[in-house]
């Protein structure tokens, strides 16, 4: 049961590293503050 | 070792060889026709007849050979005795290291000692404890757990003093927190003093022992 | 005197070494036969048939208490063997026990090499008990007690009344006693003491699963467990310390890596300017110059208005050159503030700030379009904006923080709930803790 939660902290660990490695941020991911990935097909007005 | 020299004698009733396996034992119950015999130094003599013990489901006999604190003993012989709310055993023991002593079987706990002189020396009370003292014996403080008016049932083996039937004793038992036991055995003016200790079933590792039915 | 030697006629022989064996009498009162295990200790035994007391200390085998009931059936039945702590052990006694309403059974085990034990059942809870040769001052009286490096808090105090009694004992047990009886705990070890006018007897128990008993002596149903038993083990008993030092170890460690992801962060601006926009303009969308974001990383743009009374909002897109994927965020400020009965009030914000998760690496620029209460009163807007790159995110660290301190913390409040329903029972419990009723 201790060996599980050290596997869950390590895998949070690599999270916060990867995370912190290729600029993803958490709070922005996941509430939607940014609508992403749309192709413009023009300049806006 | 010295203790160990045997002794052999010729029962004064039936002819039959008497070996004193210790020399540590003055009295002895013949294996053939039960007289109890006393040696003193060169002979020996009869003091009467015991009956037969009742039966227990003792797992130890004469013979038996067990350990304490890492030296072997052997079982040589046994006194039965009974109080106002029933009975044990004491096996008498004699130690590899020549020392003569009690393996006490009651109610399921055994508890092994060893005659102390050095507490019988330097013992500063002279009446009769009382329940729930302490006493200093020797270098540790006990508590008296137990006074009983004991008589002696029955003896078998070989023993270091007589145990005819009827021997009255008052038998004091004290107790340690660490499991730490001593007895002093009160015969009419004669005081006895074993100290010891409580020791578990397996610690024992016994040997050569009766065997029992269903077990 | 006979004297014949023994090498004359026939050898005596010395009478054959019996074999230990159960003892067998006839009960007094009705003639049932009586069979006694641990002969030799044994003190009392109760007829199976007439429920007499028999006295078998000696051999006068008297009546201590004629009855003439039937005997009553048990979960364990006298005789029945098990096995447990790898000892075999046959039950060979009885008694229930009872302390106001509520009572537990109590069955002596006898082994002819080991001695005795006691298995007892309590509301569905098991216990094995191995009475102590031991001297225990101040136990039925003090508050905890220390044996072998483990502390025993007090539990409760309390008196055990003999209600019924069946099998054989090696003690006058009598029907009506009541000594008074003192648990300790130390899960899941329990430290008991009973008293009577005669002796102490201290014992020392530990907690059983019913599983167990159940496997020992092949039981198929066993009684339920109620509630919390006194010295039953609490969740994850010997891993709660260990947990919370897991915990603070991976939360220096994520320390650590936040740490170093700010020292290594580029943290740099690829834009910032102030714009004052007429509100002739309102409809036109600004564009930023071309800017490169070098690596993926998160963009923070901020965002600040001079407003008063007043709000202004951005709509800012973020697109790559190259594929023309965007990326739309909403910047949104205002500020009210005045006075009434209650003194000076304000409300809003004119900064804003947010973050845009994994940019890819390319050339981008932003695409700015503003809508601000100034217009509408044909005024300029005032407001300045920021983006940049590579910037530390906080949220990041402190979110997985929590995520550490989830478990252990769902598993204390487990353990903290648990050690309340224990306690709950025991007029004893330690301050933190609520107390049962007395």
């Amino acid at each position: 049961m201790l060996k599980k939660f050290v596997v869950y902290c390590s895998v949070l660990i690599i999270m916060l590293a990867f995370a912190n490695r290729n600029g993803y941020v958490f709070t922005s991911m996941f509430t939607g503050s940014q609508k992403a990935d749309k192709t413009a097909n023009h300049y806006h007005k | 070792m010295t203790s160990m020299q045997k002794l052999t004698f010729n029962c004064p009733s039936c002819g039959a060889e008497v070996v004193f396996k210790s020399s540590l034992s003055v009295y002895a119950v013949c294996k053939y026709c039960s007289s109890m015999i006393v040696r003193h130094d060169v002979d020996v003599e009869s003091i009467g007849k015991m009956a037969t013990l009742p039966d227990d489901m003792s797992p130890i006999q004469i013979g038996t050979e067990g350990s304490y604190r890492g030296v072997r003993f052997n079982i040589i012989g046994r006194m039965k005795i009974g109080w106002e709310d029933g009975s044990w055993n004491e096996w008498f023991m004699v130690s590899n290291d020549g020392r003569k002593g009690w393996l006490a079987e009651a109610q399921g706990f055994y508890a092994v000692s060893f005659e102390d002189d050095d507490a019988l020396k330097t013992i500063k009370t002279e009446s009769t404890p009382k329940l729930g003292t302490y006493l200093k014996l020797s270098n540790q403080k006990l508590k008296v757990v137990d006074i009983k008016k004991a008589t002696c049932i029955g003896s078998e083996g070989e023993l270091p003093f007589p145990a005819p039937q009827g021997r009255k004793t008052t038998s004091i038992d004290l107790l340690g927190p660490a499991g730490e036991f001593a007895s002093i055995e009160i015969e009419s003016e004669k005081w006895r003093i074993y100290t010891g200790h409580y020791v578990e079933w397996n610690d024992l590792r016994c040997q050569n022992l009766r065997p029992l039915e269903g077990w | 005197m006979d004297k014949s030697h023994p090498s004359s006629g026939a050898v005596p022989q010395p009478p054959e070494k019996s074999k230990g064996k159960p003892q067998t009498l006839k009960c007094p009162a009705c003639g049932g036969i009586v069979t006694i295990k641990a002969v030799g200790i044994t003190v009392s035994a109760i007829c199976a048939y007439c429920s007499s007391f028999i006295d078998v200390a000696n051999e006068n085998y008297q009546i201590i208490k004629k009855a003439h009931e039937k005997i009553r059936e048990t979960l364990l039945e006298l005789g029945v063997r098990g096995r447990l702590f790898g000892v075999e052990w046959e039950v060979i006694g009885y008694t229930e026990k009872r302390d106001g309403n509520w009572s537990w059974d109590e069955y002596l085990l006898y082994n002819p090499y080991y001695g005795f034990r006691f298995l007892v059942e309590n509301q569905g809870h098991w216990n094995f008990i191995k009475v102590l040769r031991k001297d225990i001052p101040g136990i039925g009286d003090a508050n905890e007690i220390w044996l072998s490096g483990k502390k025993y808090q007090l539990f409760l105090k309390g008196k055990a009344l003999v209600d019924y009694v069946k099998g054989e004992f090696y003690w006058r047990v009598k029907k009506g006693e009541c000594p008074r009886v003192a648990d300790y705990v130390a899960p899941p070890s329990m430290l008991s003491m009973e008293e009577n006018d005669e002796e102490i007897i201290v014992s020392l128990g530990e907690y059983l699963e019913p599983e167990e008993v159940a496997a020992a002596f092949k039981l198929k149903e066993m009684p339920r467990k109620k509630g919390v038993a006194s010295n039953q083990s609490a969740p994850y008993q010997g891993a709660f310390f260990k947990l919370w030092i897991i915990a603070v170890a991976f939360i220096v460690l994520a320390t650590m890596v936040q740490k170093t992801a700010s020292k290594v962060a580029d943290n740099a601006y690829v834009f910032s300017s102030q714009f004052k926009i007429d509100f002739a303009d309102q409809d036109k969308t600004i564009s930023t110059p071309s800017f490169v974001i070098p690596k993926k990383s998160n963009v923070l743009i901020q965002s600040s208005a001079s407003l008063d009374n007043d709000w202004l909002e951005l709509r800012l897109s973020l697109v790559n050159e190259q594929t023309n994927k965007e990326y739309d965020i909403v910047q949104a400020m205002e500020y009210y503030h005045g006075y009434d009965s209650d003194g000076a009030w304000s409300e809003g914000s004119p900064y804003t700030k947010v973050f845009i998760s994994s940019v890819p690496m390319g050339n981008y620029r932003a695409l700015i379009d503003v809508d601000a209460g100034a217009f509408i009163k044909r005024l300029p807007a005032n407001f300045s904006v920021s983006i940049q790159r590579d910037v530390p995110a906080g949220s990041n660290y402190w979110i997985i923080i929590l995520l550490i301190l989830l478990y252990p913390a769902l598993v204390s409040v487990r353990r903290w709930s648990f050690e309340n329903q224990r306690w709950s029972e025991s007029d004893y419990a330690p301050g933190i803790y609520k107390t049962g009723n007395e």
